[in-house]
């Protein structure tokens, strides 16, 4: 797809970065990352389409700012940060002694797509888009969804009990 | 049911004209409902301010350098790899590439070396690290020199997987004339990758024009240069994610 940055900044700018100031709580980290999602399009260009330019830019911006989190080590700030956060380092390899046969086998299994289940993760906890708003984002069955939320409850115990 | 709240994703692509009619409909008698259309005259009024605080004219700039940037460090990397895969099959061995470099290490040269000072960026403001902080992946880093009234100077940078990036200039070329008076801050901040081992940065001085040729040759071989250059180069550990 033909960028022109220029328009995309005026016409979807502001959104991305009200999406990473959301996620990372922090203006100029908010900035850098913003400008770090266009450059992600940029770097992209060949294989994205232009049908739904909002929709990628947040999911750009959500998984962009994630894996910042990852790298951040700052503490949450709220109970929704925390959760972000959780859902931040879900994949995160940890040391031997903490890791089970279904925690590696669940890790195995989401190796493949681990940003979709962490942006699934965020869109249902933290947006609170109901399972069918989730699925029409994603481009994912209801049941494929869910199938998603309970394998990552089952593997990062703490996110057991979040509705 | 549908709850009646609308997420900021969905009321972001409401308000950017990206959803179908139908949803469209939906969502704006959910925000009825709730008595929430004011949030999509928000949205209006935050774009406002947005552009006004970060002009286009002011990100789109920094958006091509930086899009610039990755794509010189991508091929850089793709270029050892064909060495590397190049040397490792002449040699029937694996190779790796690594600089031997002590962390932490300042070096001088010059009867009046520049210098260089390396700030983090905080949400609290600047702050100015020591080589004995270790730096991070992702930290937004600004650099600053004092000149010491040399005339000419390059900075640049190398990490442990040799990968050089050009700070001033920011493309290979001539040596840049330099701010005379006081600490002076390059104009656009870097943020570190994550290449584990260090980050050294060089500052090249002297009173006749260069090439920044020299700079990056010396990172790249770890050597010197002549007596008619003065430099200052620090090394900084980076912590493992």
């Amino acid at each position: 797809m033909a960028i022109d940055v220029d328009s995309l900044y005026r016409t979807h700018g502001p959104m991305v970065l009200r999406r990473c100031r959301r996620l990372l709580r922090d203006e100029a980290k908010a900035v850098d990352a913003m400008q770090d999602v266009f450059v992600e399009i940029l770097r992209r260009k060949d294989t994205l389409d232009d049908r739904a330019p909002a929709g990628l830019l947040l999911t750009t911006a959500t998984n962009l700012c994630l894996n910042k989190l990852r790298t951040m080590r700052r503490k949450p700030e709220d109970a929704e940060d925390e959760l972000i956060h959780k859902v931040a380092s879900f994949g995160e390899s940890e040391g031997a002694e903490e890791r089970t046969l279904a925690r590696r086998f669940l890790d195995r299994l989401f190796q493949t797509q681990p940003e979709s289940t962490r942006l699934i993760a965020v869109l249902h906890y933290v947006d609170r888009l109901t399972l069918e708003e989730v699925a029409a984002e994603v481009d994912m069955s209801v049941s494929g969804v869910r199938k998603r939320l309970r394998a990552l409850q089952a593997a990062v115990p703490a996110m057991q009990g979040v509705a | 049911m549908l709850s009646s709240h609308v997420p900021d994703w969905l009321l972001e692509r409401l308000a950017a004209g990206e959803l179908s009619e139908g949803q469209a409909t939906a969502l704006k008698a959910r925000l009825e409902h709730a008595g929430e259309l004011h949030r999509l005259a928000a949205i209006e009024k935050s774009n406002a301010e947005i552009l006004a605080q970060l002009p286009p004219s002011q990100v789109v700039g920094e958006i091509h350098r930086r899009a610039e940037r990755a794509e010189r460090r991508a091929k850089a990397t793709r270029v050892r790899l064909s060495l590397g895969l190049a040397t490792a099959c002449a040699a029937g061995l694996a190779v790796l590439l690594f600089f031997k470099v002590d962390p932490e290490e300042i070096l001088l040269k010059g009867s009046h070396p520049p210098q260089l000072r390396i700030y983090r960026r905080t949400t609290q403001g600047p702050e100015s690290l020591d080589p004995r902080q270790p730096l991070r992946a992702g930290d937004a880093l600004q650099i600053r020199y004092l000149s010491a009234q040399h005339k000419y100077g390059v900075i640049a940078s190398i990490d442990a997987r040799g990968t050089v990036t050009m700070h001033l200039p920011e493309r290979p070329g001539a040596a840049v004339p330099l701010q005379q008076e006081g600490e002076f801050a390059l104009p656009h901040s870097y943020e570190l990758d994550d290449s584990p081992g260090f980050e050294r940065f060089l500052f090249v001085a002297a009173d006749e024009p260069f090439s920044s040729t020299l700079a990056t040759d010396i990172l790249a071989k770890n050597s010197t240069p002549s007596d008619k250059f003065a430099f200052f180069a620090v090394t900084f550990k980076k912590a493992t994610p």
